[in-house]
């Protein structure tokens, strides 16, 4: 029945005019190659050059620095120092993160929206605030001072599960709250207890969500720069202060490379794990009906409950002691931001970089938002010929990759590659937005992709045979059905671009410094009102941060923060 | 030049195939398929699921690409033509609605698409969205959000909006199918209703036999990817070309020539036979004994072994119930046969 196929066919199929309309042809161009010119330009050529000073030291292949860096007993402490605290982090964020997935999406309680929204805010608080946050809680003096965790790996865990509850309750919420309870039901009507429910049913359909979760969660820890680098102290780091203090303090550029090449090969393997992993968005769309809570829930319960007030246990700390100045209480600290700092420990007032780390999270959003939906339109089609799936496939990967590789890797291949013409933009300040777009980027994708796979294709075909020309039917059917989640998408943005530090303290000038910057500054200037004027400083922009996200929770987008 | 005289749709040689997607492997969906529709004309597209028949319609649409063959309207090949430029408009089993769209913008839409080369007035585009409204019996609609919608409002919504595009050619798939039969029966009346009012060129896809002769003019018939009858939706029942095509059409035996003669009926070739054709009746010249009694709204539906010919179905009108072993009387109902070539 027509098994035979003329080569006739097969070049018409290949010239065919369904598949190269010019416009479409145009558009598709122009949706890939955007992206990948700046992911190209501004995150692979670095990282790129990062890697071949690691293996090309003086022009020739020479192996000879792996060796040699690899081998020194501090690296390979450090090396095993990262893995084990990203594994043992991920591992207990993700214990602590499905029950509370638990409770946000699958029961409805009154408050549950608010707590939703509040369980991000760690997230995307800057991380020097987290560590300024978790260094005045611990202390000593400070409200959990007796426990002595202050420079303790104990203490960088619980600031690592601080940061990244999100990521696993957002992630496996939003698989968990599309799972269809009918099959629950069929089992439970079979005679399963709730328990043998959850393991044999709940649990294997949630098992994506949840590995893909942990990943994203080792990936965060394993390149964890500003928490550790504020609790650490000189006993504790990873790969990523490592490189920082490479380059920063010692000037061993070929020991920051072969760091930079293991960890971004670390980083690789994991996302490629990820991605296999990832569960299909759209491959469940059930009737889930959240639902009262019962008795059998109070483990859950407890467990979101502790988690909520170890999340707002340092966040109050912080606040309570940013009305603490040396007269007693006061909003002393608040009004030296005005000044710059005892022993003018800053080169700006505080509010001045305010100014600066607003305008430049603005710009960032701006060309996250331009380079995430162009790109995102993009990989929402799914063409016919299997290359160019697996392409789309590949340019999703890439766009992944700087949410893992680190920031100082990228912060320090811009300044040994964007140092000369045609883009000797060292001193320009326009780098700062860029390096934070890149990391905002792969969250605008992540906000935005899902809700556009969703849309059946049978839409968009509906518009063009009603007549709407190729851009059109994205503009009234596309960009009409992800208002909402392109909004979100940019508050969310906007935030994460707000707290970047890794690479901003690369890359912001010193007449120019954010606000995360001047924070690390004036903890490393200890005496007078400086630490006090740190927390102040933490408190305004966690504050902005908070109100940021207030405002997209209310878009109600369930993809936010999830991967 | 033959474009100048309107000749509506011509189909020829048409075949279709489809990629390797997951674990189902590329095959062929539409093979060789040639058929023409005229200015006006409504025909039917009638096939199981599987034999092509969406695929054809999304063919002429200008969503598939052809592997080989011709499209035309008027007499021009539209393989050049893009989707959005071919003036059709193509209304899916689930209507397709934009969501984020209100009635009135959704009937709208091909309207305001259209204004981009021609130019209507706001108030023009008001009037005709209320006119559409009121074809589909949808009065007062506009403001409602399609999500409220029932199936069945939604799917009149679906065909005013259809309907707005003016199109030369309206391809409806499957449009009818995801509604309940009360209402699918009710609606299938208002379809031809609406489009012999309106005078439209359609082509639609069903595999409802009772919709395709409630609405086609003309009745195409597809299995495995080819048409294998194209016909007046009577001729088509009355001589179903194929076997396989009478039991399609809702005929549930096959009698061979020397079978059928026992029951009375003289044939060159086998016999097609409904379930409606034997009756129950006193004194009539067919013998048979009862095997099951089946109750139905308007009586019952039998099994009965007839001697030489074996178990066929027969109906009765009435109340009355029948036990196994009965032995009854049956008259032939000479409508409900057809003869095979």
């Amino acid at each position: 029945m027509g098994g035979d196929r003329h080569p006739v066919s097969l070049l018409t199929r290949l010239k065919s005019p369904h598949t190269l309309a010019p416009s479409t042809a145009i558009a598709a161009v122009l949706g890939a190659g955007v992206p990948l010119l700046f992911v190209g330009l501004f995150f692979l050529w670095p990282v790129a050059t990062m890697m071949g000073r690691g293996f090309f030291p003086d022009g020739v292949l020479d192996l000879g620095g792996f060796a040699d860096v690899l081998t020194r007993p501090r690296t390979l402490r450090l090396i095993g120092l990262t893995l084990g605290q990203a594994s043992l982090a991920a591992v207990i964020t993700t214990l602590l993160g499905v029950p509370v997935a638990h409770t946000l999406y699958r029961l409805r309680f009154r408050g549950r929206r608010v707590l939703r929204a509040l369980i991000v805010v760690p997230f995307v608080l800057p991380t020097v605030v987290v560590g300024v946050a978790f260094r005045s809680l611990l202390r000593e003096g400070g409200p959990l001072g007796f426990l002595a965790l202050d420079g303790t790996f104990a203490g960088i865990m619980l600031a690592l599960v601080f940061f990244n509850i999100a990521v696993v309750a957002r992630t496996v919420g939003a698989a968990w709250e599309g799972l269809d309870d009918r099959q629950e039901e069929a089992a439970r009507v079979l005679g399963a207890s709730p328990a043998r429910v959850f393991a044999t049913v709940t649990l294997p359909r949630l098992a994506p969500a949840i590995v893909s979760a942990a990943s994203v969660v080792f990936l965060f820890c394993s390149t964890a720069f500003g928490v550790v680098l504020v609790l650490g102290g000189v006993k504790f780091g990873t790969i990523e202060t490592e490189i920082y203090l490479l380059t920063t303090q010692f000037l061993d550029l070929r020991g920051a490379s072969v760091l930079s090449v293991t960890q971004l090969l670390v980083v690789v393997l994991v996302l490629v794990v990820a991605a296999r992993l990832r569960p299909r968005q759209t491959a469940e769309k059930g009737r889930s009906l959240a639902r009262s809570p019962r008795p059998t829930d109070a483990p859950t319960l407890v467990v979101t409950a502790l988690v909520a007030a170890f999340l707002a246990l340092p966040m109050v700390s912080m606040l309570v002691r940013s009305f603490t100045t040396r007269d007693g209480f006061g909003i002393g600290n608040y009004l030296a931001l005005g000044t710059t700092g005892t022993r003018n420990a800053l080169v700006v007032p505080v509010w001045v970089a305010l100014g600066n780390s607003l305008t430049t999270a603005l710009a960032a959003t701006v060309l996250a938002l331009v380079i995430g939906l162009s790109a995102s339109l993009v990989i929402s089609r799914r063409p016919r010929s299997l290359g160019l799936r697996r392409a789309l496939t590949g340019l999703d990967g890439v766009l992944m990759l700087p949410l893992g590789v680190s920031a100082v890797t990228v912060g320090f291949g811009f300044l040994i590659t964007l140092n000369q013409p045609p883009f000797d933009l060292r001193s320009s300040p326009v780098l700062v937005p860029i390096a934070q777009a890149l990391v905002a980027v792969p969250l605008v994708v992540r906000t935005i992709l899902p809700a556009l796979t969703s849309i059946d294709p049978r839409l968009r075909e509906s518009s063009a045979v009603l007549g709407a020309s190729p851009l059109r039917v994205i503009r009234d059917v596309d960009l009409g059905i992800i208002a909402r989640p392109v909004l979100a998408a940019s508050g969310f943005a906007f935030a994460v671009a707000l707290g970047e530090f890794g690479a901003t303290s690369f890359l912001s000038r010193p007449d120019r410094p954010t606000l995360p910057v001047v924070i690390y500054r004036l903890i490393g200037q200890p005496g007078g009102d400086n630490f006090g004027m740190a927390i102040a400083a933490s408190v305004i922009l966690a504050a902005i941060t908070v109100a940021v996200i207030a405002l997209v929770e209310r878009l109600r987008v369930g993809t936010v923060g999830a991967f | 030049m033959t474009g100048l005289e309107a000749t509506g749709l011509d189909v020829s040689g048409v075949r279709v195939s489809f990629a390797a997607e997951g674990s189902i492997p590329a095959g062929i969906a539409v093979d060789g398929v040639s058929i023409d529709v005229r200015p006006g004309e409504v025909l039917g597209i009638l096939g199981a699921s599987g034999s092509g028949k969406s695929t054809l319609l999304r063919a002429i649409a200008g969503l598939e690409t052809l592997d080989a063959g011709r499209i035309e309207w008027n007499g021009s090949d539209l393989a050049r033509v893009p989707v959005h430029q071919r003036g059709f408009a193509l209304m899916f089993q689930d209507g397709q609605l934009f969501p984020h769209r209100s009635v009135a913008e959704n009937v709208a839409y091909p309207l305001k698409v259209l204004n981009f080369r021609q130019g209507l007035s706001k108030d023009g585009v008001a009037e005709r969205v209320r006119e559409l409204l009121e074809l589909v019996d949808l009065s007062g609609y506009e403001g409602r959000r399609v999500t409220s919608l029932s199936g069945g409002e939604q799917q009149r919504v679906a065909l005013a909006r259809a309907l707005a595009a003016d199109p030369k050619l309206l391809l409806l798939d499957e449009p009818l199918s995801s509604l309940d039969r009360e209402l699918r029966e009710r609606l299938a009346g208002d379809l031809r209703g609406i489009l012999s009012a309106t005078g439209t060129t359609a082509i639609f896809v069903t595999h409802d036999q009772d919709e395709a002769l409630t609405i086609a003019d003309r009745v195409a018939i597809l299995d495995a990817g080819h048409l294998v009858q194209v016909g007046s939706p009577s001729e088509v029942w009355r001589n179903p070309a194929t076997e396989r095509i009478a039991l399609f059409l809702g005929y549930s035996t096959i009698l061979s020539s020397a079978q059928a003669g026992l029951l009375g009926l003289a044939s060159t070739g086998a016999i097609a036979v409904r379930p409606s054709a034997l009756v129950v009746a006193a004194n009539a010249p067919i013998e048979g004994i009862v095997v099951r009694d089946s109750p139905t709204v308007a009586g019952s539906r039998l099994r009965v072994v007839i001697d030489g010919v074996g178990e066929l179905s027969a109906v009765s009108m009435g109340e009355r119930r029948y036990s196994s072993g009965e032995h009854i009387t049956l008259a032939l109902d000479r409508s409900a046969v057809a003869e095979l070539p």
